[in-house]
């Protein structure tokens, strides 16, 4: 089956990244495609490489993007809902004119008609809203 | 056959970013002229009512859902119930859906996605 998977709660006060990360793992597991996963809301979070857990704590925005290398599964952060948390990739940077850049690898910004295309391509969208 | 879209929205407005960001999602979904199905549960329904204070003829982002081909709006007759919403006019016009239908109207859709 080919599925999507669209991530919506904050890292910070959800359990929806982690939910989805381990749904994500057992879907991989059993054999399913998962062609994208679309972070949009308070999830972007995920995506800022300039996020340092406390000692002992999980680095959920480093296993989302082991998970992504590992899988070959396109981590996709929505721009929108990225620029306005301040996180944003080099293209971004430039064209805002700012100093630096900070989207954690993998991850890409891309639009919200990403999730719509993703949500059509898909035999099955699984949605993690918190 | 283009695929049936339903958006599920629940959350509530006024709450800054997030709110804003599900109507982003409704209108990129009408821009692509998938014409979807929106329904509204949970606080969600309180995009329906227009806030005490606010004048008759202020624009609201939930407007220019015609505007980007969305008509089909529904509401959940309980959540309206529980939020007291029930007898009041909603705006924009939706048509109040009971369980029953709900169920009908995810099963007739090809796409569901929650906003």
């Amino acid at each position: 089956m080919k599925l999507a998977i669209a991530v919506y709660g904050a890292p910070t006060s959800s359990e929806a990244p982690y939910s989805a990360l381990r749904f994500a793992r057992a879907a991989r597991e059993r054999g399913h495609e998962v062609l994208r996963v679309f972070f949009y809301y308070e999830a972007v979070a995920i995506a800022n490489a300039l996020v340092v857990p406390p000692q002992g704590e999980r680095d959920i925005g480093a296993e989302w993007s082991a998970f992504g290398r590992e899988h070959g599964v396109e981590l996709v952060a929505c721009i929108a809902a990225s620029l306005r948390r301040g996180i944003v990739d080099s293209t971004e940077a430039a064209r805002y004119g700012l100093a630096a850049h900070n989207l954690r690898e993998p991850f890409m910004l891309l639009g919200l008609g990403q999730l719509i295309e993703m949500a059509a391509s898909a035999d099955r969208i699984v949605t993690f809203a918190e | 056959m283009s695929a049936r879209y339903l958006i599920i929205v629940n959350r509530e407005p006024g709450v800054g970013t997030l709110a804003r960001e599900a109507i982003d999602l409704l209108l990129v979904a009408g821009a692509f002229d998938l014409e979807p199905a929106v329904l509204f549960m949970g606080r969600g329904v309180l995009h329906l009512s227009r806030p005490a204070g606010r004048g008759d003829g202020e624009p609201r982002p939930l407007d220019a859902l015609a505007t980007y081909g969305i008509t089909r709006l529904y509401a959940d007759a309980e959540s309206l119930r529980r939020e007291r919403l029930d007898k009041a006019p909603l705006e924009p016009p939706a048509t109040v859906v009971e369980g029953d239908a709900i169920g009908r109207l995810i099963a007739q859709s090809d796409v569901v996605l929650s906003a």
